[in-house]
């Protein structure tokens, strides 16, 4: 049936071997600075000292796992894509180091460390060091916010949770356009100035329906703050802002009435917006529900169509947006092989090569975990609750927590909810890199003033009217926030 | 008012990069200077020379039989073309009569080089147009089943020596018309697969559309052949403007596209498209027309003479017209060669297309008119 | 978030804030100074960010984290802008290059032209004494009540109020500058593009 199913399982096995070599430490290491040292530190009667190394440390977990995630996951990051792209042309990709090219990238990695580092000549010696700094930066501290999200706001990464999360990632990801501009300019080569300028004006453009498109979502949600916007999807795939910001929730929650499944106590929004009226009795029938959600009857109906509709297009606009953020092709005119050589990075090599290459790979991580935040629930099951109770799982959990218990009471090693929250956000947010790599087998290069072209002409009036139609639908459907 | 303060304009520098010869994207070595404003090409110019091996004067200090062998590295793409320009003049100069068979053998492989020539272009212009890791492997699938052909017939996956002087040089075995059928069948799905994928592809009608448009006075000025003459509207093809060989013989079109204002790079695209399934449309008459008998009338030996005078034959190659002069004065050694190379030509019009196009179309412009650099160079 | 007392006790206290106010303060000025001082007006764009980027941690610093996050993402990119103009109108290559001479400029003058000509090399010294004296007094002859009541954590939600309520009339008159200042550009590159077409249509 399929020819190359060989290569497929190959590179499934790769994946599920990687993402097990990524987040085992990750998760091994925020476990040990994070639970076990202030464990032992406070045990008996703590001095100052002590409970405040120990709180020291508990702050520093968010900070330390992200920096322990992001050279293993560029590695893995780098081979996935290889073998992918591998896959789509009727190849084989890297296979010779270590088994099945498992470890191809970590020599690569080996061998960009222990090449020599050049500085050209009339270059600004100390802009063209800074700049990879400040391009790999704001990809750490822009991920922090994320962690609280993507982890249902586990106690641990609390500390990263800011009332202006989405804000502070934008604000972090609208750095890095400095640092290509300064590689680019700091070179000393035509190209490679270029390539900056091109960056520039690249990123500026596309980050208007960017932002649009994130803002919309967050005006759906009522809210900046991500750990907000995840919990507001929970409950499965009716809840995620992709089915129109919460215009299906209320079929969802009519579905767990006719099924009588006890879940969370209806809250009515006239009763949280006014507090001094009486409290209306809850609903019980499914008319009744579908009413509540949807009170002006057909309207409210297509108007929750139009909202589902709006929503993939924000979809869409966000990762034409973040291609554009990123350079990746079709967009990756600063670096575009065929005319600039190398662009921006065309002088660099070593280390910082290495670290500009690390942190582009980053930045499509961090650009599609947003897009798992704000669209598909974070680390929210795809599975509504009434179906999942239909489901018999019980006897799998309760075995599962006879044998985890002592791990998860004794040593707090495992969450049971981190854990599936986790898993489900891995498995989104390398879909939507698996998606990234196939618009880059599959599409060439725009031309610089055709990308400037589709982003002021097409994008930004697309965005706007998206905007528009959402604040107008809204008010005909209750809907998150 | 506005136009007062706008008429004047503002003062930038002009700025001259040198794209090459060590540049990614320009297929070999090749440098161009140009001069830029803003982003824009105001002047272009092809320097070139950097790939010069004098086959030329080479020529002249080896046997007829070495230098053979060492013609198919002229234009590494498409070698049987340069054999066969080299052994229609010897042959031309020689009065020996080549075996039918011989003929057809060497129709069928020029044609399955063709293929693979303009295979590798599609796949290497994909490159050129940013489409980095996606597309260009799949031309890449079947040219490797092409080569391996070759491979079985000749010995060498690109140099082959296959065409001598006099016929050619091995009768394939039956079972490889078997399978050269069989991928003659497949084969226009294959493009067809290509076409999905390109020719409607928004972005790729965005980047050629329009793009390096070759009106056909300059074409014709500058002695621009093959495909990229007829994607402006000429339809000069050696093969039915000045038959050769058995191509009279044999049913085919020859492509070109008429529009008043000349053909852009998306019709060179496409015409080539239409060449790779009419060169399928050949080989497959060819096969069904084979007759047995005789493969080479003149001894392959190392001191193979041509007889006196001077001898001038041209072929279409992919890139054009290929055309080989030569004066023998009865040695074993040939007395002079000159090549007429197309891809000289082609590259020549490069620079007239450039101007007043961005640093984006250089490449998507360069690679439409398929130039081969050691074809230029020599 | 309980368990952190004693590192938010630390961290609140008025020590610790008046020590990241006098470090992100002397930063921000001396990188100010630094703007004026290099000779390379790229590196002082490059610079200038992060001169912006200190008075946005005086903001964080101030609770308002919305205002800092907006000087960082607004100004990053704008000045970034402004360094691709620079770039643009500048070569980047003789600058590196000039030489500097002072001294005998103005010896081929008379007297009264060499006057006015100090003067006007002197104008900007004179207006940035005069503002920053200027601005000193009006700082110092105000008298400062500290607030006393907690600033709103979600301070988002109140700026949005008073941009639409409270402030909206400068709000929107603010939007119409910028509105006016987008159609002004537009039309000069406009006037601009179809030039080359006129001079096409005379050659």
């Amino acid at each position: 049936m399929i020819p190359n199913a060989p290569e497929i399982g190959k590179l499934l096995f790769i994946i599920c071997f990687w993402i097990c070599a990524i987040f085992l430490p990750v998760w091994l290491v925020s476990w040990a600075v994070g639970v076990l040292l202030p464990m032992l530190l406070e045990q008996g009667s703590p001095s100052m000292a002590m409970t405040a190394t120990a709180e020291t440390l508990r702050a520093l977990t968010p900070i330390i796992s992200v920096m322990v995630f992001i050279p293993i996951n560029a590695m893995f990051m780098v081979l996935y894509e290889r073998r992918a792209l591998a896959l789509f042309t009727v190849r084989l990709g890297p296979n010779r180091v270590g088994p099945d090219g498992l470890l191809q990238t970590a020599a690569d990695a080996v061998k960009l460390l222990f090449k020599e580092d050049i500085t050209p000549r009339g270059a600004d010696a100390f802009m063209f060091t800074l700049a990879p700094i400040i391009f790999f930066a704001p990809s750490i501290f822009g991920a922090l916010p994320l962690l609280a999200a993507i982890t249902n706001n586990h106690s641990l990464y609390q500390i990263t949770n800011l009332p202006t999360g989405i804000f502070y990632i934008l604000a972090a990801a609208s750095l890095p356009v400095v640092a290509l501009v300064m590689a680019g300019w700091s070179s000393n080569n035509k190209y490679s100035l270029v390539g900056g300028l091109r960056a520039a004006a690249q990123a500026i453009s596309y980050e208007i329906p960017l932002v649009l498109s994130l803002v919309t979502v967050c005006l759906m949600a009522g809210s900046l703050d991500v750990v907000k916007i995840a919990q507001q999807q929970d409950g499965g795939i009716l809840n995620w802002n992709i089915a129109g910001g919460g215009a299906l929730r209320g079929l969802d929650k009519a579905i767990q009435t006719k099924l009588g499944v006890e879940t969370t106590p209806l809250i009515t929004p006239q009763q949280s917006s006014d507090p001094t009226e009486t409290p209306v009795a809850a609903p019980t029938t499914f008319e009744e529900v579908i009413h509540q959600y949807y009170p002006f009857e057909f309207l409210s109906y297509i108007s929750a169509g139009v909202l589902i509709f709006c929503s993939f297009i924000l979809l869409g606009l966000y990762l034409t947006g973040a291609c554009a953020e990123i350079n990746r092709i079709p967009f990756d005119l600063p670096e575009a092989e065929s005319e600039l050589v190398s662009g921006y990075n065309t002088e660099y090599s070593g280390i910082k090569f290495a670290i500009f290459f690390l942190a582009e790979f980053t930045n499509l991580f961090i650009v599609s975990s947003i897009a798992t935040v704000m669209f598909l629930g974070g680390g929210d099951n795809p599975i509504p609750q009434w179906l999942l109770n239909k489901m018999p799982l019980e006897p799998i959990q309760k075995s599962l927590g006879a044998i985890l218990s002592p791990f998860i009471n004794g040593l707090h090693l495992i969450d049971p909810d981190t854990f599936w929250a986790a898993f489900w956000v891995i498995f989104k947010v390398y879909t939507f890199v698996f998606i990234a790599i196939l618009i880059r087998g599959t599409l060439p290069r725009f031309r610089i003033d055709q990308l400037m072209d589709f982003g002021w002409k097409r994008l930004v009036p697309l965005s706007l009217i998206a905007f528009l139609v959402v604040v107008f639908a809204r008010v005909l459907v209750v809907c998150h926030g | 008012m506005v136009s007062d303060t706008t008429s004047r304009p503002l003062k930038t520098d002009e700025m001259i990069i040198n794209m090459g010869p060590q540049h990614p994207a320009t297929h070999g070595v090749l440098r161009m200077v140009l001069t830029l404003d803003g982003e824009i090409v105001t002047h272009a110019e092809a320097v070139i020379g950097h790939l010069h091996r004098a086959q030329e004067w080479q020529g002249q200090n080896r046997t007829w039989f070495q230098y053979q062998a060492l013609i198919d590295r002229v234009d590494y793409l498409s070698g049987m073309f340069t054999s066969w320009a080299l052994a229609r003049s010897a042959e031309v100069l020689d009065g020996c009569e080549v075996p039918e068979r011989a003929e057809f053998l060497r129709v069928i492989v020029s044609e399955m080089n063709r293929i693979t020539s303009h295979l590798l272009w599609l796949g290497t212009y994909l490159i050129d147009l940013g489409a980095m890791f996606g597309f260009p492997f799949y031309p890449f699938r079947e040219r490797e089943k092409l080569l391996d052909l070759f491979e079985e017939i000749a010995g060498q996956r690109m140099m082959f020596n296959y065409i001598r002087i006099g016929g050619v040089q091995r009768d394939p075995k039956p079972d490889w018309f078997t399978r050269l059928r069989a991928f003659t069948k497949e084969f226009p799905d294959r493009v067809d697969e290509y076409e999905a994928i390109v020719t409607e592809n928004p972005i790729f009608l965005k980047r050629t559309k329009g793009i390096g448009i070759l009106p056909l006075e300059l074409a014709m000025d500058y002695g621009v052949t093959g495909p990229s003459l007829r994607a402006s509207g000429n339809n000069l093809d050696l093969r039915k403007t000045k038959p050769y060989s058995i191509y009279p013989k044999l049913e085919f079109k020859v492509h070109t596209l008429d529009k008043p204002e000349g053909g852009d790079t998306w019709d060179r695209y496409i015409l080539r498209i239409r060449e790779l399934r009419e060169s399928t449309e050949i080989i497959k008459q060819c096969l069904d027309m084979i007759p047995e008998g005789p493969i080479m009338n003149k001894k392959q030996i190392a001191g193979m003479r041509v007889k006196a005078g001077e001898g001038f034959s041209a072929v279409e190659s992919p890139r054009g017209t290929l055309g080989c002069y030569i004066i023998s004065d009865g040695s074993d050694k040939p007395f002079r060669f000159r090549w007429r190379n197309p891809s000289f030509c082609n590259l020549a019009v490069v620079g007239e297309m450039l101007v007043g196009s961005p640093i984006a179309d250089i490449m998507a412009i360069f690679g439409s008119v398929d130039v081969i650099l050691p074809d230029v160079d020599r | 978030m309980d368990q952190y007392m004693i590192l938010k006790d630390y961290v609140s206290s008025a020590d610790a804030e008046t020590a990241l106010f006098y470090v992100i303060a002397i930063l921000a000025i001396s990188l100010s100074v630094g703007v004026i001082s290099d000779r390379n007006i790229i590196r002082s764009g490059f610079i200038l960010i992060g001169v912006f980027g200190a008075i946005s941690g005086l903001f964080l610093m101030l609770q308002a984290q919305f205002l800092a996050l907006a000087q960082v993402m607004i100004y990053a990119v704008g000045i970034t802008l402004v360094v691709v103009i620079a770039l643009m109108l500048t070569n980047p290559r003789s600058e590196r290059e000039a030489v500097i001479t002072e001294g005998d400029e103005f010896s081929q003058e008379t007297g009264a032209v060499q006057f006015i000509q100090r003067l006007q090399q002197g104008t900007p010294a004179f207006v940035a004494v005069f503002s920053f004296f200027t601005i000193y007094l009006a700082i110092r002859s105000e008298s400062w009540t500290p607030v006393t009541e907690k600033v709103s954590t979600d301070n988002v939600k109140v700026l949005g109020e008073a941009l639409t309520t409270v402030y909206s009339l400068p709000f929107e008159f603010a939007s119409v500058l910028l509105l006016a200042a987008l159609i002004g550009a537009i039309m000069l590159a406009k006037a601009e593009k179809r030039q080359p077409a006129i001079e096409s249509a005379e050659d």
